[in-house]
């Protein structure tokens, strides 16, 4: 293999790609006001860029371009089977960002999206209107973060601000916005609110370290936690997916133990548990994407069209992790995901 | 390898030269020069149709991989020769010669548009291009409201090549040669229009060799930051990607395996995702596979007992 020279590309978000119907959108000049000297290029539709062919995700992410686009056709989707649901009944997603500034191995965006560029939708006021609609009906319990982390994104597109000031004002919704993201200024910003749940995904250090490229470390990580839950935010912790690793309850006692020593976990809203699974079809696009991988090329077993660890690893892992944190935590508020 | 398509001998002589190439007799359809090792530039002709199918050509006969790039360099019009210049410091008008590294392309006739990946630094301005069937009159007029230059060939050079690159390994760079000529004065300063005009009147060679070289000085003046570009383009498509060799000894070992372990389709598909993850997870597969050797479960036999091998070296990498 050649070593890597980061300096032979381009920097993220250097070509920006806007559909020509809402370069008069006023976000969108907001957007590109902050992204200077970026190569501003009209599109007609965001898939042109997006869905073409032979995109290579590993080179797109050393240089990942924007998209801004208008979201067409249904906005909310149903939370989909392989997510957990913690007991909500309307369980909802929806994804105003496509795609991540991270680059965890792992991601089942990888297997899902034919690129590594970052499409932004404008048009979120339509999602809001959705969601309104959704709540003359019953409660709602939305994910906003699944298909991309919008908290690292929020310096540009202030996304989840949004979103808590619209969530604030609505008793029977319940957001939950997954993230990786520690950054200390970017908080600064957001208020806690109870609609809002902040799920922060937490890994060992060596999984960090050799799966999760670009994200913060654990003890980053655990810090903004310990912070946000100081400031009064609902933080849930989720341990999913646990990665196998060789040597892997020495390797996430580590982990348990940080979070233990930096976390009143009494605090913690919920706590959720889940190994790696993965649909199959993903994970075929995610080996011939990225055949260099551990992660991709581990032999997992299929069930139903599922790719997870082999039945009995699968159940070592996810017990000992729940085993170890019932000693620190009420049983009612641990998750764990079963199919 | 660097695929380098030019549509004339004039727009190809800088890198004939630059990269000591040599022509390959035995290519008769379109003129081909290369080094034997890391460059091929191809002449293709003037116009879509005769570009894309060098492309197809060269590269069915060829074949491409993933550290290989297609670049097409070659002269065009400038659109939009009152609006404001892209390149700083150089009024309207002033372009002639300017160099552009191209993020979008429109086929004009197909309606189609295109874009390459920009994912390694370059120094050249960026701008959008329209690939037409004709030479580009001024009188056709607007063209500048969809790109700013005008060409005969992107368009399908990106089609063809599209079926053996991605688009990050694609470039396109034009060097403005003209603003279009007036109808019915094909002469009058469009360079490739000349040339065009000679080719599409029958005749082999260019009349005016005065013309001739003013497209390849017009070329030659970006021959240093081409190359250096050229250079970190091809070190970055390498990246990741297995050296030759490596990639060659690798597939005589997993071949050898695949026999020795009676594998069918399938099983050669397990066998090599085995490899794979202990290769990257850094479990010592060879020395594992040297002790079944050693143990005589290597050769097998049947493929039953390579079903069993297989199974047992699942079980080896999570132990």
């Amino acid at each position: 293999m050649k070593s890597l020279r980061n300096g032979l590309w381009n920097r993220r978000f250097s070509h920006i790609y806007v559909e020509e119907k809402i370069a008069e959108h006023a976000l969108v000049k907001e957007w590109l006001s902050r992204l200077p000297g970026a190569e501003v290029i009209k599109i007609g539709h965001y898939k042109d860029v997006f869905s073409r062919a032979k995109q290579s995700y590993l080179r797109q992410h050393r240089s990942q371009s924007l998209i801004l686009a208008a979201k067409e056709g249904r906005l909310v989707y149903d939370g989909a089977p392989v997510c957990q649901d913690f007991g909500n009944k309307h369980f909802y997603y929806t994804s105003c960002v496509m795609n991540c500034i991270y680059d965890c191995e792992y991601c089942y965006l990888k297997g899902m999206y034919p690129t590594a560029n970052i499409v932004v939708f404008v048009n979120y006021e339509n999602i809001f209107s959705e969601i309104d609609r959704l709540l003359e009906e019953h409660e709602v319990y939305l994910c906003i973060s699944y298909d991309s982390d919008l908290l690292a994104l929020e310096h540009l597109t202030g996304l989840v601000k949004r979103f808590e000031e619209f969530a604030s004002k609505r008793e029977k919704l319940t957001i939950e916005v997954r993230t990786k993201c520690a950054s200390a200024a970017l908080w600064e910003h957001l208020e806690p609110a109870f609609q809002m749940i902040y799920a922060f995904s937490l890994s060992p250090e060596e999984v960090i370290r050799e799966f999760e490229h670009g994200t913060p470390s654990l003890k980053e990580r655990t810090a903004c936690i310990r912070a946000l839950i100081d400031r009064g935010f609902r933080v849930r912790l989720c341990f999913d997916p646990m990665i196998y690793v060789k040597d892997y309850p020495a390797v996430y006692q580590r982990m348990l133990n940080t979070v233990y020593e930096m976390l009143p976990l009494e605090k913690v809203f919920d706590v959720s548990v889940g190994s790696f699974r993965i649909s199959k079809d993903y994970l075929k696009h995610m080996r011939r994407g990225n055949p260099d991988s551990a992660i991709t090329q581990f032999p997992y077993e299929n069930e139903n069209g599922v790719c997870h660890y082999p039945k009995r690893l699968m159940a070592d892992m996810e017990q000992f992790l729940t085993d170890d944190l019932q000693k620190h935590i009420e049983p009612e508020k641990i998750f764990l995901w079963k199919d | 390898m660097v695929y380098i398509f030019c549509a004339l001998y004039p727009e190809a002589a800088p890198w004939i030269s630059a990269f000591r190439l040599k022509k390959v007799p035995e290519q008769t359809k379109f003129q081909t020069f290369t080094d034997g090792k890391e460059v091929c530039l191809v002449i293709t002709g003037i116009g879509k149709v005769a570009a894309a199918t060098a492309v197809g050509s060269i590269c069915t006969a060829n074949g491409v991989d993933k550290s290989d790039v297609l670049v097409n360099i070659g002269i065009c019009a400038k659109l939009s020769e009152g609006t404001e210049p892209k390149e700083q410091g150089k009024a309207p008008g002033e372009e002639r010669g300017s160099i552009y590294l191209c993020n979008k392309l429109l086929d004009e006739a197909a309606g189609k548009t295109f874009f390459p990946d920009v994912l390694v630094k370059h120094p050249f301005p960026e701008g959008s291009l329209l690939t037409g069937d004709h030479i580009y009159l001024k009188s056709d007029g607007k063209k500048d409201i969809v790109a700013e230059l005008y060409d005969m060939e992107a368009a399908g050079i990106y089609q063809a090549g599209a079926y053996f690159f991605g688009p990050e390994q694609m470039v396109f760079l034009k060097v403005v040669s003209d603003f279009g000529v007036e109808a019915g004065e094909p002469e009058s300063g469009n360079s490739k229009g000349e040339e065009s005009h000679a080719k599409e009147s029958g005749k082999e060679k260019p009349q005016h060799d005065l013309h001739k070289e003013k497209i390849t000085a017009l070329l030659e003046q970006h021959k240093k930051e081409i190359i250096t570009f050229l250079k970190n383009l091809k070190e970055a498509m390498e990246e990741d990607v297995p050296e030759k060799k490596e990639a060659a000894a690798e597939k005589e070992y997993m071949e050898k395996l695949y026999i020795d372990l009676c594998c069918s389709e399938t099983m050669r598909h397990s066998l090599k995702q085995l490899y794979q993850y202990a290769k990257k997870a850094g479990l010592p597969f060879e020395e594992k596979i040297g002790k079944l050797y050693e143990q005589g479960k290597l050769p097998c036999m049947v493929r039953r007992e390579g079903t069993k091998r297989i199974e047992e070296l699942k079980e080896w990498t999570l132990e």
